[in-house]
């Protein structure tokens, strides 16, 4: 039998052929041409290259080393899942691993547990229940680079998110195969990728027992249907449905079960929020107490138009966006043409399930030559909205104003 | 027309290709990721941060920031080394944070002098030298940490005649990603004579004692 391997090496030509992929499908407006492109953030110091990395098409470029890559914003208006090959990258640490040979790879499963497990992909597939979900996987920093005052850290703009069709086993059945202990705590994961120097604290995050055994986190081996992309954490990765990305540890390979909260630089110092019910301080304020961030709030964009653009007077356009939450559900989305001075409520598209990205759609006919701040906001199952003016934290997370793209009718 | 379809025909085969690469069922995946390129402003303080910060990631940590104040930017410093356990000397860290707010944010006050750069290393022991330098913070004597080990480099040049030269010009202009995805940053404030002690050392190969 021979083994299934496979190498993807950066080459002009790979280059090539992904660009003109891009471009069949017309759907990564931001450059046109086969030469490298650079496109500007609306925020200072926004200046990108677009680039690819292997098993990518072309994605905007934050840093090289170790590897962060937006995904282009209208890659969300093109479908409801977020193609494997548009899907954004971030990593925290350079040791990035670079091959992974699932003949040799295990995941352990160790720690406060009856029987510590060994388990191969193939064991994962085989010994489980197989589930899906859909689920967005945003990064806790998306859309800092719209922080005011600015924050230092990863400058996106709104593309460190994706939403995809994850498949794997529940991280709940694993951890009763294994036994887990009554005293558990928590439970911590580890990945392959590691720190360059041995000072530096290697990334690993926790999540409560009683989390972890809720029969939705994931070990999940399928995105979209495919092999997760080396970059999005092939061959494992944890999935936490409605949490922020932080703890969606990638080329997941060790959990531990502990009676005790892990002590980790990951936990302890960052990814810190304020502890209160807004996750936010006065602008430019330090934190005093915080808590880990956990559950996303909610959010909602328009996907089909661009800040800037320029529409038709008199003539009916549709407005088309996404919408989603921390997993309460999606109750109504509402637009806005006039700022949020007035409020219509849109039509939602399939729902893919509570974790997802849900579609809206309205119409919009411009009465009158001029400007249009158009708007929209979600609200969830809970009642939950967005705020009309920014919410403010030290490290810049947990953005989910109320975004406004100003079009000009003419 | 004709030229159209044809593209959209090329274009058509291409979807075929990728779509082959995302199958199920790898057993094997093997990447290579590019070359971190970018280089930090050649400006005074330049060789701490090369020497600093690229250890651990590239310059764009940096030169994608918004334009932060010295303070922040010194905030950013000590906690890559208290936090992250970043080597860099704590008398190295007014100056570096000092380039980076120059270069990469709001400028300095007025009211603060440019600090000292950390003292000119000639008098000292070529080791010393080469911590200072930051050269150990990427290279040790036996093992890969992110550049080559000294004693695969000595490996490398040990038949060369034009060992000692090839490695300072190294020292002195960089590297090309020859061993890696992380690419030497040219060191150009090192002298001379002081590259030409670091090449020496290494091919002495004081690893072996």
């Amino acid at each position: 039998m021979s083994i299934r391997r496979r190498t993807f090496n950066l080459s002009r030509r790979g280059f090539l052929r992904s660009a003109i992929l891009a471009g069949a499908g017309g759907m990564l407006a931001p450059w046109s041409s086969l030469a490298e492109e650079t496109i500007m953030m609306p925020f200072a110091n926004g200046q990108r290259r677009m680039v690819v990395f292997p098993q990518k098409k072309p994605l905007i470029l934050l840093t090289s080393r170790p590897p962060q890559l937006e995904t282009p914003f209208s890659v969300f208006n093109e479908s409801i899942l977020t193609p494997n090959d548009l899907f954004y990258v971030r990593y925290h640490l350079a040791g990035v691993p670079t091959s992974v040979d699932t003949t040799t790879f295990r995941l352990e499963v160790k720690g406060k547990v009856g029987s510590p497990l060994s388990l191969s992909v193939h064991d994962l597939k085989k010994q489980f229940d197989a589930v899906e979900l859909v689920a967005v996987n945003q990064c806790s920093g998306n859309s800092r680079g719209y922080f005011e005052p600015r924050v230092a850290g990863g400058q996106w703009s709104n593309g460190a998110m994706g939403n995809a069709r994850w498949k794997g086993a529940r991280l709940k059945d694993i951890l009763q195969k294994a036994g887990i202990d009554g005293t558990a705590k928590q439970v911590a994961f580890r990945g392959l990728d590691h720190p360059v120097l041995d000072t530096t604290p290697a990334f690993q995050k926790a999540l409560d027992a009683d989390h972890a055994m809720d029969g939705e986190v994931m070990v999940a081996y399928e995105m979209n249907g495919s092999d997760l992309p080396l970059l999005n954490g092939f061959p494992i990765r944890l999935i936490v449905p409605g949490f922020y990305a932080t703890y969606w540890v990638k080329h997941l390979h060790e959990i531990t079960v502990l009676d005790e909260d892990l002590d980790s630089f990951w936990m302890k110092t960052a990814y810190r929020i304020p502890d209160n019910d807004c996750a936010c301080v006065t602008p430019g304020a330090a934190m005093s107490k915080t808590r880990p961030i956990g559950r996303m709030n909610i959010r909602s964009f328009i996907t089909n138009l661009s800040d800037g653009q320029k529409i038709a007077v008199g003539k009916r356009i549709t407005i088309r966006g996404i919408a989603f939450d921390g997993g309460d559900g999606i109750d109504t989305v509402q637009f806005s043409s006039d700022g949020g001075q007035t409020w219509t409520e849109t039509k939602q598209g399939r729902n893919y399930g509570n974790y997802s990205f849900r579609e809206w759609t309205c119409h919009f006919t411009p009465k009158a030559a001029g400007d249009y701040q158009l708007q929209c906001c979600a609200v969830n199952r809970k009642g939950e909205t967005q705020p009309k003016q920014p919410l403010w934290n030290p490290s810049g997370y947990m953005r989910n104003v109320i975004e406004t793209i100003r079009v000009s009718a003419a | 027309m004709k030229m159209r379809m044809n593209r959209t025909f090329a274009v058509a085969a291409v979807i075929a290709a990728v779509a082959a690469a995302s199958r199920l069922g790898a057993e094997i995946v093997t990447i290579t990721l590019p070359p971190d390129t970018t280089a930090f402003k050649d400006a005074p303080g330049v060789t701490q941060a090369n020497a600093q910060c690229l250890t651990c990631h590239s310059a764009m940590y940096v030169t994608t920031q918004p334009p932060l104040s010295l303070k922040a930017w010194t905030a950013e410093v000590t906690k890559m080394q208290q936090k992250y356990g970043a080597p860099i000397p704590t008398n190295a860290i007014p100056e570096l944070s000092y380039y980076l707010a120059v270069n990469y944010g709001a400028g300095a006050p007025a009211e603060t002098p440019a600090p000292a750069q950390v003292a000119a290393p000639s008098a000292m022991t070529v080791e010393k030298m080469a911590t200072i330098y930051g050269c150990l913070s990427c290279h040790q004597p036996n093992n890969k940490v992110v550049g080559p080990a000294y004693k695969d480099v000595r490996a490398k040049y040990l038949h060369d005649p034009d060992a000692i030269e090839k490695i300072m010009a190294q020292i002195h202009h960089g590297g090309t990603g020859k061993w890696g995805t992380a690419v030497m940053p040219p060191f150009t404030a090192i002298s001379d004579a002081d590259a030409r002690r670091l090449a020496q050392w290494i091919m002495a190969g004081t690893d072996d004692k």
